[in-house]
Order: C-alpha cells, then sequence, then structure tokens
C-alpha cells in the first residue's frame, strides 16, 4: 500500500459528471432518462445501463447517480460508474468486465472512501449479463413511466388495486383495455406505476414482458 | 539419462495399449509417406500386442533391426524428455534439429551446404537477434520498421555479414540461391512463431460487444446509418435557352431498420455527402408519417403486391409503437445535441440512444445488410463507382466522360422501389413470412408499448424547438441569434420583460422565421431573418453553406439566396456544384425530398429574380426596419 497517494474529491454531493466527447466517440455510449435519476442518464457500456435498470427495480433504492464523482487520485483522474443509496448505505460502484479493478491505489481509495461513510464495490460485467431479461424488461417499463411523466392515474391504480385485479392474480393483457389505444395507455403506465412501487409483482426475470405475464398484488 | 524403448515401456505401462498414443491426423501427412506411416503403425501394433520381432520381420520382409528401430524411434531417448510417439513413425521424421558439425562451405572447399543456414546463425554474433529484432519490428508495426518482405530480409542478412566482416569466400556468398531460399524459408518459420508469441502475450480480452440473449421484439431495437449510393445520375439543366445533361455526384442514402423484423422504416435521400442532425431527425419522424405509393415515371419500375412501409399502413398515430433503442454509429452528426434530444426526451421518442464501438459496424449488422440489397442493385447500372476502385463493375473511362443515361429522378424512384419492395419479400430468417407480415403479426400479438398521443403527433409534424437568449441592439430593440443571424418581431418585445431566453419552434426546411413561444409554450408571435435571407424558403444546412461561403470569398452581397444560386450556376460543369443546384432549386421551391425537377421547371430557376416583389403582402408583413433590420447583420455571438 502507498501511504503517499493524495486522493480528492471536489464535492461530495453526487453529480452526474459529463462524459467527454473523446469517451462518447470510443465506448458503447447510451443515454436514457430515468425514474429514480430524473435526468438524461449517460452509460459508457451496456452492463452499466443494465446496472441501472436493475436498481430501478429495486425497492430498497431510493435514487442513484450515474457518473457521480471526479476523484483526483495522485495525478489521475477517476470517475467511478455509479453511485447508489440504500436506505442509510451509500455505495460507490466500478463495473468492470470479469470483476477485474487492479489499480495500485484501490486500497488506499477504498480507505478514503471508507473514512468518509462509502463503501466501495466493484461488479462485473458478466453478472449484469446473467440479468439481461430482467434488465431489458425494466428498461422497457422505464421508457413508459418516462414518456407518461405527466399523466394523472391515481384513480385508474386506486380501481386496479381495489377492484380489477383478483386477489388471485390476472394476466398482464387482460388489464389493458386493448380495444382503446388512450385507455390502453393509461392502464398500461398504472400497472407500471404500482409495479415500480412495489403494490404490483410481475415475474420479469425469464422471458420477455408480454401479455400471458402473470400479474399479482404484493401484500 | 538415456533409456531404450522397453524401459520407456516399463516406465509408462499405458503406453502398451496403442489407443493410448495420440493420433496423428492422415490429411496432415504428406500423400507419399503416408503407406510408410500405416506400414509402421500396424508394426507397432503387433510389437506392443506381443508377438515375435521375426513374425514381424518375415511378415513384412524386413530384418529384426529394423523392426527394433522403429521401436526405438518411437520411444527411446533421454527419460526427461517425452518421447516422439506417433510422430517417429512417420517416414524420415528427424526427432531433433539437425546441427551442422562440418565447416561452412567456401570457394576452395565446396562440400554441400546442408544445415548451413542454421550453423551460419550460430556462428556469427549476435545474426540471429538482429533478424529477430527487424522481424519484431514489423509484427509490432515499430515506426522504424520495415514491412519485411524475403528480398529485403535477404539484405538485411548480408549488410549485417558484412559489417561484421564475414569472408567474401564463405557461405552465403558462394551459394547465391540457396543462401537465399533458406533465408525467405527461416523468415517465414520465424515470422510465424514471433507471431504467435506476440498474440499469446497480448489481453486477449478484446471489446467485443456482448449479445443479447433475449429476442428483441418488434419496435424494441431500431438501426440507423447512412452510406453512399454507388451510383452517380445525371440532371437535364436548362441554362441561356440551351438544355444540356449534367453529371451529379452520388447522393447519400439514410434508412432505418427494425432489428426484430428487418423491415425498412424510413428512409431519406440527401442530395449531399453526407447526412446532417436534421436529417436524421426527419428519418427518426418519417417512421411515423404515414407513407403513400408514389407514382414512377421510370418505365419498368413498379411495386410489388404487398410492398410500402409500416406508418399509415400498419399503424395510426394514436396506437404508434414506441421505439426501445435506436442504434447509430459514433459519427458527429449522430451524436449531435439535438439527435440524442429528440430521442431521449420523455416528450418525443423517450427511448435509449445507443452509439455503439468505433469500427464495429457488425453491431448494427441489419442496416448493413439492407445496404447490401441496395447495392446489388445500384451496382446493375453501367454508371455505378463500385465498391472500390478496383472493383470490375466501375463505371469505365470511356463511360465517365459522359453523364450518366440513369437521371436523379430515376435513381431516386430506384432507391424508393427497392426498400418499399424489400419489405414484401419472404425471408428464410423470418419462416418465410415477408418483414411487413412478420410486423404486423407481432403488433397484433406482443406486447409492444405504445406512443402517448402527443409523443406521436410530436414526431409527425417537422417542426423542431429551440431556446435562445434575448439580446438588446443599440436602441433596445430585442433580437435572438439563430444560425448566425439575428432574428426581430413584435413577439420578442412582449416576452423580453419577462425572461432572458426565448423558446421557439422552426422549420429546418425553411428558416426564414421563427415562431417565438413564452413559458407555457403558447405561440406568441414570430420573428424574422434579416431581408436579404427573406426572398426563398432555405433551409439550416443551406444558410449554413452561404455564411461559409460569404465568409471565404469576402463577398459583399445584398441579396444571399440569389447570390449563393447565381454562384453554383457558375460552376455547374462540377458534378458536386450539379447535385447542390438541385438541393438548392428543391428548397427555394419547396418541393418534396423526392422528386427532380422536371425540365420545363428548370427554366423557372433561372428566372430566380433578386428583387423581393414574390412575397404574397397576405402572408408575410410589409418590410419594415422593426421586422427585418436596416441590412444583413451577422449575429454576435
Amino acid at each position: 500500500m502507498n501511504t503517499n497517494t493524495k486522493i480528492k474529491v471536489n464535492d461530495w454531493v453526487p453529480t452526474q459528471i459529463p462524459t467527454p466527447k473523446s469517451l462518447r466517440m470510443s465506448t458503447d455510449y447510451h443515454e436514457q432518462h430515468f425514474v429514480k435519476f430524473p435526468h438524461v442518464a449517460s452509460f459508457h457500456s451496456r452492463a452499466e445501463l443494465y446496472h441501472a435498470a436493475i436498481k430501478e427495480s429495486q425497492k430498497r433504492v431510493p435514487w442513484f447517480v450515474p457518473q457521480p464523482f471526479r476523484f483526483q487520485i495522485g495525478r489521475t483522474l477517476y470517475t467511478p460508474d455509479c453511485f447508489v443509496q440504500e436506505g442509510s448505505k451509500k455505495t460507490i460502484i466500478e463495473i468492470k468486465r470479469g470483476g477485474r479493478f487492479d489499480k495500485p491505489w484501490r486500497e488506499d481509495f477504498e480507505e478514503y472512501l471508507r473514512v468518509n461513510g462509502y463503501h466501495f464495490q466493484v461488479i462485473s460485467n458478466e453478472e449484469l449479463y446473467e440479468q439481461e431479461i430482467l434488465a431489458e424488461n425494466w428498461l422497457t417499463i422505464i421508457r413508459v413511466l418516462v414518456r407518461g411523466r405527466h399523466y394523472d392515474t391515481e384513480h385508474t391504480e386506486r380501481r386496479l388495486i381495489e377492484e380489477i385485479i383478483p386477489a388471485e392474480g390476472e394476466y398482464f393483457g387482460d388489464l389493458l383495455d386493448r380495444s382503446i389505444p388512450a385507455n390502453r395507455h393509461i392502464y398500461e403506465l398504472s400497472i407500471f406505476r404500482l409495479l415500480h412501487k412495489g403494490s404490483l409483482c410481475i415475474n420479469l426475470t425469464e422471458r420477455n414482458l408480454n401479455f400471458d405475464n402473470w400479474v399479482t398484488l404484493c401484500i | 539419462m538415456y533409456i531404450k524403448w522397453r524401459e520407456r515401456l516399463d516406465q509408462h505401462p499405458y503406453l502398451w495399449q496403442f489407443s493410448n498414443w495420440p493420433l496423428v491426423p492422415l490429411n496432415e501427412i504428406p500423400a507419399k509417406k503416408r503407406r510408410g506411416y500405416l506400414r509402421n503403425q500396424t508394426i507397432v501394433c503387433l510389437v506392443l500386442s506381443g508377438k515375435t520381432f521375426s513374425t514381424i520381420a518375415t511378415e513384412y520382409n524386413l530384418s529384426e533391426g529394423n523392426i527394433y528401430k522403429i521401436m526405438s524411434r518411437c520411444l527411446a531417448g533421454d527419460d526427461t524428455d517425452d518421447p516422439p510417439l506417433s510422430k517417429a513413425l512417420i517416414p524420415h521424421f528427424r526427432r531433433s534439429n539437425y546441427n551442422r558439425k562440418s565447416p561452412l562451405p567456401n570457394l576452395t572447399n565446396s562440400i554441400g551446404a546442408q544445415g548451413a543456414f542454421s550453423a551460419l546463425l550460430d556462428r556469427v554474433p549476435g545474426l540471429r537477434r538482429h533478424l529477430d529484432d527487424h522481424i519484431l519490428a514489423d509484427l509490432t508495426d515499430k515506426a522504424w520498421g520495415q514491412n519485411i518482405k524475403a528480398n529485403s530480409f535477404h539484405s538485411t542478412l548480408l549488410a549485417f555479414l558484412e559489417q561484421n566482416d564475414w569472408p567474401r569466400d564463405c557461405y552465403p556468398y558462394t551459394e547465391v540461391l540457396r543462401g537465399y531460399e533458406s533465408c525467405r524459408v527461416y523468415l517465414k518459420k520465424r515470422r510465424h512463431e514471433l507471431a504467435l508469441g506476440i498474440t499469446l502475450k497480448r489481453d486477449t480480452s478484446s471489446r467485443v460487444l456482448d449479445r443479447v440473449k433475449s429476442d428483441p421484439t418488434a419496435f424494441s431495437e431500431i438501426q440507423i446509418d447512412h452510406h453512399y449510393v454507388d451510383t452517380p445520375s445525371s440532371v437535364l439543366l436548362e441554362f441561356e435557352g440551351r438544355i444540356r445533361a449534367q453529371r451529379v455526384n452520388r447522393i447519400s442514402l439514410l434508412v432505418a431498420r427494425d432489428v426484430a423484423t428487418t423491415v425498412n422504416l424510413s428512409y431519406v435521400v440527401t442530395l449531399n455527402s453526407k447526412p446532417n442532425q436534421y436529417e436524421i431527425l426527419i428519418c427518426i419522424d418519417r417512421i411515423y408519417q404515414p407513407w403513400k405509393k408514389i407514382e414512377f415515371h421510370t418505365p419498368g419500375f413498379k411495386y410489388i403486391l404487398g410492398a410500402g412501409y409500416p406508418a399509415g399502413n400498419l399503424f395510426c398515430l394514436e396506437s404508434a409503437p414506441a421505439i426501445g433503442r435506436i442504434l447509430l454509429d459514433n459519427a458527429l452528426e449522430n451524436t449531435a445535441n439535438s439527435v440524442k434530444n429528440h430521442i431521449t426526451s420523455a416528450d418525443h421518442l423517450g427511448a435509449t440512444f445507443s452509439a455503439g464501438i468505433p469500427k464495429l459496424p457488425k453491431d448494427r449488422n441489419w442496416i448493413e445488410f439492407a445496404f447490401k440489397i441496395l447495392c446489388e442493385g445500384s451496382h446493375m447500372f453501367k454508371s455505378t463507382s463500385g465498391t472500390g476502385p478496383t472493383d470490375p463493375t466501375r463505371e469505365s473511362a470511356k463511360n465517365s466522360k459522359k453523364p450518366p443515361v440513369i437521371s436523379l429522378t430515376a435513381l431516386e424512384e430506384f432507391i424508393e422501389m427497392s426498400l418499399a419492395n424489400e419489405n414484401a419479400k419472404p425471408r428464410a430468417t423470418l419462416k418465410h413470412l415477408t418483414p411487413l407480415t412478420d410486423l404486423e403479426y407481432l403488433l397484433s400479438s406482443a406486447y409492444i408499448p405504445r406512443l402517448p398521443i402527443n409523443n406521436a403527433q410530436a414526431l409527425a409534424s417537422s417542426t423542431r424547438r429551440a431556446k435562445a437568449r434575448i439580446h438588446f441592439n443599440e436602441n433596445d430593440q430585442p433580437y435572438i441569434n439563430f444560425f448566425y443571424r439575428k432574428y426581430r418581431g413584435k413577439s420578442l418585445y412582449k416576452i423580453c420583460l419577462r425572461q432572458k431566453y426565448a423558446d421557439f419552434e422552426f422549420d429546418e426546411n425553411d428558416i426564414r422565421w421563427v415562431t417565438v413561444l413564452d413559458s407555457d409554450f403558447k405561440i406568441v408571435g414570430m420573428a424574422y431573418a434579416p431581408k436579404s435571407w427573406q426572398s426563398h424558403p432555405h433551409s439550416t444546412r443551406t444558410r449554413k453553406f452561404i455564411h461559409d461561403l460569404r465568409k471565404k470569398l469576402k463577398a459583399d452581397i445584398k441579396n444571399n439566396l440569389t447570390w449563393y444560386f447565381n454562384y453554383l450556376l457558375e460552376h455547374k460543369e462540377l458534378p458536386g456544384r450539379a447535385r447542390e443546384i438541385v438541393r438548392v432549386y428543391r428548397e427555394f421551391t419547396n418541393q418534396s425530398y423526392q422528386f427532380t425537377p422536371t425540365v420545363s421547371s428548370y427554366h423557372q430557376d433561372t428566372d430566380i429574380s433578386s428583387d423581393d416583389d414574390w412575397l404574397d403582402d397576405s402572408e408575410f408583413p410589409e418590410w419594415s426596419s422593426e421586422y427585418f433590420g436596416e441590412d444583413d447583420e451577422d449575429a454576435s455571438i
């Protein structure tokens, strides 16, 4: 461990660091709006995009920030991939192929974060690709939520919970009113909002979201 | 310690079973030696099965010593080394490298050059290393290295020998041809060995995009790309009463394609070398704009049964499917903020923007495949530029002196027909359904999120929205800067006291005026470009061209647009300029993208006058300095 490594960060408030043009041009670059990060989020690989989608699906994560800090470690600048808040636990996440993050300053950096109340975690791309179907399904859901953010669905949500969805559950396709496009959109949005809040459950880990997915109430 | 073949078998009893010996594939053995190899193999099998040497020798007409020799070649040797086993069954197989012991041949003692090159490498100090350094410099692409061929490698060898005072009467000077051949063989072998070493050392984790395991459904992934259409065309221009054909440079084509169903969703023909950001936006918006059949003027061109595009045929705006992810390459125009905002904005597509890794077009294989199919058609024309300078189908020098027979209109019709017909041809990958049928089935049976109606309507309209800071001139008149010019109007007075920035809408094909919006995005009024830009509708691209050209020529101009058109006419002989004339003409006459003007309409373009009487007073305000300014003022940024 090199005790001489100087580490500093400009601001401890996690704010998305803009991606420089050179990096945008040389990586597998993605951009998308999210709900728990209500801006356009930038990702430098598909694994990072999937990670954000999976965090969006976890009820215990209230918010996250991609590319959150810019650390100066010795003479190098380092931007981690994500910051996630889970309850009182604050984690800074790096996503790497094979989970390899062999930097000479890693121990110093982890110690620095620990002192400041943060955890450091390295996640492998492969681990995220294993959950690809879940992530893709959640990306679909997030896009619907983002596009429909101006719509008020409180009434429909209440009706779905109290009247429409039986205790044993219902097919997703049967809950949508497919005859009228405007109605279909409101129902779709309401179901996904309830799913995002954790009031409804659908198994999204095994196959793509479709009309024959079974929707149940989460109690 | 040297051990005999029997001792080896005692040490490794599993070798008594010939099935445990490694197999040498027969196709790796030279045809002439296969017979001998199979005979030796049978003999070894018989020995291992317990038959006596004398019986085998009699059967194969050999001496017992011969059989002993075969067994020794396979199994005997140093106990710490691995025995060659089956490899030694190949006739004339050399178990150890040949080391020349006799001196190298010279003029007085010509004793043959067997193994002389290896001996030379061993006996001249530093020679082997020097040659290896040269090969490594080539393999690792060192700046000081050279692209080594046998000839230059041989010269390197001779130069080194000369520097080290190697006697002139000795090998390789005495055996010029054999020395050269040995040098060539060594280069080939050593280059392979060193390349293998480099590959093994290098980190093999190359940047490969991981494949998506989940099957994409319709509209979940759209690929967009642009290519040149490899066929120059021609237009007829009427100038000073004479009609003449003019060669037009290659045009480029922008296509959007669905990954799951391989449907061509929309396209834009660009009369330029590459599209700009607004043309990419047009291509995206056309996915949702209803398509109508075009009446072809070229004989033989027709739609096949079921040909077309999905918008308007398979869905309407109320039930427009939402796009999940748009994959583009990382060209500058694709990564423009306007494109990214349009794709990710919640008020428009609300999709994922993906710009892939550079130099990996195969990640967007379906759009590349679409261009491949189109190329097969466009390469049929005699005027094709082919895929490169060596393409045998490339236009001949004789034909290239004349304008091509195919007109620009016919080429555009060909593109329309090819892409529409492609959507109605059955594909093996879609279980022999046509792409449009497959899409229709998926739209009715699979879950595909739909766009909210407001978003769909925003996409179907051709207006764009932007924001600019409100500035004030020395007379305290408000103005905004937009595309190198100052825009003024009464509407700006209404909002300048309340807000610092003005939101406005504009049509990128006609930027003579913009519609100013208030903070609630309600229309307040218009703001107009200076008078010298009001004579004809023009796009952002034309404005930029004229601005750059004026700057370059330092020209003082009253009416920018007619000046530009006249400038193009003066240089109409250049193929690139002819293409620009057509583009500008279409813009000025507000024609659609699809068609080239007819001969009669070209007559009008020469009549484009520099006066401003064309403006209809009923639809355009009377000129005043309040609207247009006193002169053509550049935007100050």
